[in-house]
């Protein structure tokens, strides 16, 4: 098995552009439409800060965990946490799960997308031009930021146990 | 609340139970009173009975018209920056159940703005405005 690759990004290569958004949606959609993409830039323009945000992968997959119908599974070559449209009925409760919003879904074709590496070759990360998003292996430094945040995201959201 | 009405002219005759090519009619004698019976599971909204009627009882118009009947009615829980509706507190009970452990009333939108939040260098004052 090859090792985990994990799209990382570099919020202080970003310089906002959304190129990433518009290749994406075109990968897998065909179309230049941002609201499509599986990947999105956040913006804080009033300090410059742009955070390219998707699918984290996460090992523990909330998305995973809430499927009523197991239609989402960890895929075995990329490690991907990956949709089965076939079983999914379209409840969305992994949409409400996602702790990333990075689960959406697509009004027009009534079902739920998320990034999937576009099969170990992420077109976002091909055409960001910075390197902001990346495309690399789990042990790199790079990542210890992002993961700390998503670590610290779900800590945060576990406090408000009622 | 029955779909198959018939108004105050019917006599009980039985002519549409008689002529209903889907014996979607019945009709029960018990107790000094007949009840006409009607099942919309086998009604096949033919009109036959309408047409055979000799009262002119039988309101058939509304069967043809179509209307919604509410189902159900359930609270919703929204996005609490944006107000978009998310669930329903039984789908969130169901998910937190799955989950163990509670969850933001976030839409996607404001989920991905928070968890980029966290990523941020230094913390702006705004941190969940759009």
């Amino acid at each position: 098995m090859m090792a985990k690759k994990l799209l990382t990004i570099d919020p202080e290569k970003c310089t906002g552009c959304r190129n990433c958004e518009l290749v994406c949606s075109v990968r897998h959609y065909g179309v230049s439409n941002p609201s499509l993409a599986r990947i999105q830039v956040v913006k804080w323009e009033h300090i410059g800060v742009y955070i390219p945000m998707s699918c984290q992968q996460c090992e523990d997959a909330p998305c995973l965990e809430v499927c009523p119908q197991d239609a989402i599974y960890r895929d075995e070559v990329l490690e991907s946490v990956t949709i089965n449209h076939d079983l999914c009925i379209g409840c969305k409760m992994c949409v409400a799960a996602c702790p990333f919003g990075a689960m959406r879904w697509n009004t027009g074709r009534g079902r739920v997308f998320k990034c999937n590496l576009c099969d170990g070759d992420p077109q976002c990360v091909r055409f960001c031009y910075t390197r902001a998003v990346d495309y690399q292996a789990t042990s790199n430094v790079s990542t210890g930021r992002m993961r700390q945040a998503a670590k610290s995201y779900a800590r945060a959201t576990r406090h408000h146990k009622r | 609340m029955s779909y198959f009405r018939v108004n105050d002219n019917c006599n009980g005759c039985l002519a549409c139970v008689e002529n209903c090519p889907a014996s979607a009619l019945g009709f029960d004698d018990q107790g000094g009173r007949r009840t006409l019976k009607h099942n919309m599971t086998k009604c096949a909204r033919c009109g036959q009975c309408w047409r055979v009627c000799p009262q002119r009882a039988i309101e058939f118009q509304h069967l043809l018209v179509g209307e919604w009947d509410d189902v159900i009615a359930l609270d919703l829980i929204h996005c609490r920056l944006c107000g978009e509706v998310l669930y329903s507190p039984a789908f969130q009970q169901k998910m937190e159940s799955k989950l163990n452990s509670a969850s933001e009333t976030l839409c996607p939108k404001h989920r991905q703005y928070a968890a980029a939040a966290k990523m941020l260098p230094s913390k702006p004052g705004e941190e969940n405005k759009t």
